[in-house]
């Protein structure tokens, strides 16, 4: 029986990605800084890849990581069917140095391609919802005999378009490129980034660009050290096409801020340092490290101020706040901005520190509700029996 | 009722997602489907396919198979997996790719229950040959499986070529090798294959499962090479620092006594001696050449790494190098604030001082030279007990923002092979920048040279110093003498063992000779 279901069984239609991959090989994550480092030596610290890992061809790979996605999708895991993946997709898989890695990134995909196919589904409901609500209102105005009164939807205030609010709000930030205070955010840190950090910086470097634009009082906003061949600025440059014309009020640097600046005012911002900012200085440049470190969280900013001999400071987070446990105090680039123009405009590090995101803080009083509530969330979401975990668990031990 | 919420977050907290779709609810729908004592009925699994494909919303006509199968993977239910292929074929539909692999392994998690016949080894094989030959290539899942499988049957060489396929796309699991050096350990004539399969597990950082050990015991208790066999067991478990579970040990025990060989099971006190046979553990060493290579690279590795900047400045290491290089050797290497901290932060400098002249005379009134690694900043405690610190130790501020423990190991290392440092941390963070060579011979120059500080009492001129002096001693099984072994165990089986510094609980005491 066993042999004549198989043979009739395994008529295996070839699971194959698209192959008209193209593209180059992304991500290189230690680079060698171009200042010369006096101990620079043959460096220990490279890990080795698995000793005994073969190296094997592209073609054959992608067949054989294919595969795997569809024995694991066959499997019941959470991935995504292979028709969802896209060229990119698989570049990127290609790139990831693990299994595990791999996995991780197709529950990710997983989730993508069930946000979508809910949303497809969403939008066809209100689809029909909406004509249902069309056929009930000419129904209505059919049965109707009464003229619609009304002045043809005329008013008598002017319309304010767009254009005169985008002209305003540049209009506030070309007075600042000429007579506003300084400030630089250093972009040099793309080759410490992960590809996802790096397209986290850009966005928060899109973000930190339109809220001082939108601020009463915006700075004179300087990306330096950008060098436009890289990810993070790539990335910025697709989010703002008009970022290198010359009419448009952003700088864009390739050079570093100790050329552009008098060193005696530069001051980078570094948490990794000592000394807090007591209160802001208009004369001072204050310098924010454009990097995002999920991962490794080495003292890079700390570094660079160091080997550059400038001034450092970080923001007197401990005095004025109090911090719940768990979160971290890092905070994102366009915060870090944020706190910057209201400290600027109201000198009140109570009014600027603001921009801390709340979950990040505890408020003693409704602690104990708040935790209560976390944690009611997390077992709904998880579908969780608090029961029949600690029963299996105890089998498993 | 604090407790329960307590408990809870914890509970909470370990809990991850599971991957598969169906696992958060296999429990309860095994109960509900799979009776205990008897089989299921044809009809049984219609129900059963149509409840899972409606109550769970991911699952599909293509993914059902494995995940009904996924509900038989414990135990015996080999014949309800069996049947629910008759099922299948009745039905005139094709059972997954994913479902037949997955039948192999549970084909061989049958077999360590009981042996299999010989028809069912006739199923393996007929199943094995078809998916093998229905693909060009293999992805490690498959790998995986097909390896389960093949390893039953007299054919399970052509798994060593499976594990080649495995490591096209990812590093082979525990398990496909385990199941491999077993069956290479039923027969002695294999044994040099399975051995070769052991190194590479351990190569991989994994730790080889209890059922290779116990096939290999059950093997050779009938061999005439009896002693050499197992003595080429324990050099191994103790060349790699393997830490086997109490089943392997009271498998060999069984087998042990058996043969009249005296064991006992032992501990191991502070100062090294086994309670049953009094002898003396032998001292871990470290071999000139390691020493050197440690000392050579650990600068670069740990301290300058790409950039200088980070940890300390240029000019302060080329200080540091100098000074060092003129005032070596010392006894011991103190880390000056992680001393002073022990008392808890936020106190007075009249208390930090204190403390760190009660640590400085301990080592003084045992005619130590002490080096002591502090920062800058500790330079404004002026009170009496920092100048009798400062008379009768050398010290090396580090910058405010430089970090202090790399100088305080590189010290202690520069100083000389015998060279102590006194310090709580377990310096993990330091080592993992070592490479994997490395980070071993560091960690067994800690488990030598790290002193820790337990307590200092006796008021401001606190004279009452307790130190804790390092184990010292080999924590792996090893021989002492002409076949006095060793070996150190774990009460479970564990797939990622954390890293000890002292010695371990239990002990097997054997007395070969």
């Amino acid at each position: 029986m066993l042999r004549t279901l198989i043979r009739r069984g395994l008529i295996l239609t070839q699971v194959l990605p698209k192959s008209n991959i193209t593209g180059c090989h992304l991500v290189s994550r230690r680079f060698c800084e171009s200042r010369t480092n006096p101990f620079r030596g043959e460096s220990q610290t490279e890990r080795k890849p698995s000793s005994q890992a073969p190296t094997i061809d592209r073609e054959k790979k992608l067949k054989i990581l294919a595969l795997e996605l569809e024995m694991a999708y066959q499997e019941g895991r959470r991935v995504p069917e292979l028709a969802f993946l896209s060229d990119q997709n698989w570049e990127h898989i290609l790139t990831l140095p693990s299994k595990s890695a791999r996995f991780k990134y197709y529950t990710f995909l997983w989730q993508v391609e069930k946000k979508k196919e809910s949303a497809k589904v969403k939008k066809e409901e209100r689809a029909v919802a909406v004509q249902a609500r069309k056929e009930e209102l000419r129904k209505q105005s059919e049965e109707c005999d009464h003229i619609i009164y009304g002045l043809s939807r005329t008013t008598m205030f002017l319309r304010i378009y767009d254009s005169a609010i985008n002209s305003f709000n540049n209009n506030k930030l070309v007075q600042a490129m000429r007579f506003g205070e300084k400030i630089v955010i250093d972009c040099s840190y793309d080759d410490q980034m992960n590809r996802h950090e790096a397209v986290n910086t850009a966005k928060q470097l899109g973000l930190c660009f339109a809220e001082n634009r939108l601020h009463d009082q915006p700075f004179d906003l300087h990306y330096c050290n950008a060098s436009l061949n890289k990810l993070t600025m790539k990335t910025l440059h697709r989010q703002i096409p008009t970022m290198l014309d010359t009419d448009f009020p952003m700088n864009v640097h390739e050079k570093c801020f100790t050329e552009l600046f008098p060193l005696q005012n530069l001051v980078y911002l570094t948490p990794h340092c000592r000394t807090d900012l007591v209160e802001y200085n208009p004369d001072d440049i204050y310098i924010i490290g454009g990097i995002v470190d999920k991962v490794s969280n080495d003292p890079l900013s700390l570094a660079k101020a160091k080997r550059l001999g400038l001034r450092m400071a970080k923001l007197p987070l401990d005095k004025y706040l109090n911090w719940g446990a768990g979160s971290g105090k890092s905070l994102t680039l366009n915060q870090m901005v944020n706190i910057l123009l209201d400290l600027k405009q109201t000198k009140d590090w109570n009014k600027a520190l603001k921009h801390v995101p709340k979950r990040k803080l505890v408020d003693f009083d409704r602690e104990p509700q708040f935790q209560e509530r976390k944690l009611r969330q997390r077992i709904e979401k998880l579908a969780f029996n608090p029961n029949q975990w600690g029963a299996s668990s105890k089998k498993v031990q | 009722m604090l407790k329960k919420k307590i408990n809870l977050i914890r509970l909470l907290s370990h809990y991850r997602r599971p991957t598969s779709i169906v696992s958060s609810k296999s429990d309860e729908l095994r109960e509900k489907y799979f009776p205990k004592d008897g089989t299921i009925s044809s009809p049984a699994f219609s129900v059963l396919r149509t409840v899972l494909m409606q109550s769970i919303r991911h699952l599909n006509n293509a993914n059902i198979d494995a995940a009904v199968i996924g509900l038989m993977s414990s135990g015996d239910n080999l014949v309800n997996a069996r049947k629910y292929l008759n099922y299948l074929d009745h039905q005139q539909e094709i059972p997954s790719k994913m479902f037949l692999s997955k039948l192999l392994k549970l084909y061989n998690s049958t077999a360590k229950t009981r042996k299999l016949e010989s028809q069912e080894l006739e199923e393996i094989q007929t199943i094995y040959s078809a998916l093998r030959k229905d693909f060009e290539y293999l992805d490690s899942s498959l790998c995986e499986n097909l390896i389960y499988g093949i390893s039953l049957t007299e054919n399970w060489r052509e798994g060593l070529e499976l594990l080649e396929e495995t490591r096209l796309s990812a590093v082979p699991s525990t398990g496909s090798y385990c199941a491999l050096a077993s069956k290479a350990f039923e027969d002695e004539s294999t044994f040099s294959i399975a051995w070769k399969i052991l190194e590479e597990i351990v190569e991989e950082r994994k730790e080889p499962k209890c059922e290779v050990f116990t096939s290999f015991l059950n093997t050779i208790k009938r061999t005439e090479n009896f002693k050499k066999h197992l003595e080429q067991m324990f050099d191994f478990i103790g060349k790699n620092e393997l830490q086997v579970s109490r089943q392997v040990i009271l498998k060999l025990r069984d087998i042990l006594t058996e043969r009249e060989i005296k064991n006992f099971v032992t501990k191991i006190s502070e100062k090294g001696h086994c309670d049953i046979c009094q002898t003396k553990l032998s001292h871990l060493q470290l071999m000139d050449r390691e020493f050197n290579e440690l000392q050579k690279h650990f600068l670069q590795s740990v301290l300058i790494r790409d950039d200088v900047f980070q940890k300390s400045s240029p000019d302060e290491v080329n200080l540091f190098l100098k000074i060092i290089n003129k005032s070596q050797p010392y006894d011991c290497v103190i880390d000056g604030l992680n001393v002073v901290y022990s008392s808890g932060t936020n106190k007075n400098p009249k208390v930090y001082s204190a403390i760190l002249s009660s640590v400085v005379k301990y080592f003084k009134d045992k005619d130590k030279r002490v080096l002591i690694i502090g920062r800058k900043h500790m330079l404004k405690w002026k009170t009496p007990a920092m100048l009798f610190v400062k008379k009768n130790a050398d010290i090396f501020y580090t910058g405010d923002l430089s970090q202090d423990d790399p100088f305080l190991l590189f010290a202690a290392l520069k100083s000389g092979i015998n060279t102590d440092f006194l310090s709580r941390d377990l310096m993990r963070s330091h080592s993992y920048l070592l490479n994997n060579e490395l980070k071993t011979i560091f960690k067994r120059w800690q488990q030598i040279h790290q002193y820790s500080l337990v307590t200092t009492s006796g008021g401001m001129r606190g004279d009452q110093v307790i130190v804790r002096k390092p184990f010292g001693h080999c924590n792996f099984a090893h021989k002492i003498g002409k076949g006095s072994w060793h070996i150190p165990f774990r009460e479970k089986y564990m797939s990622n063992p954390p890293e000890s510094f002292g010695s371990p609980d239990n002990w097997l005491c054997v007395q070969l000779e």
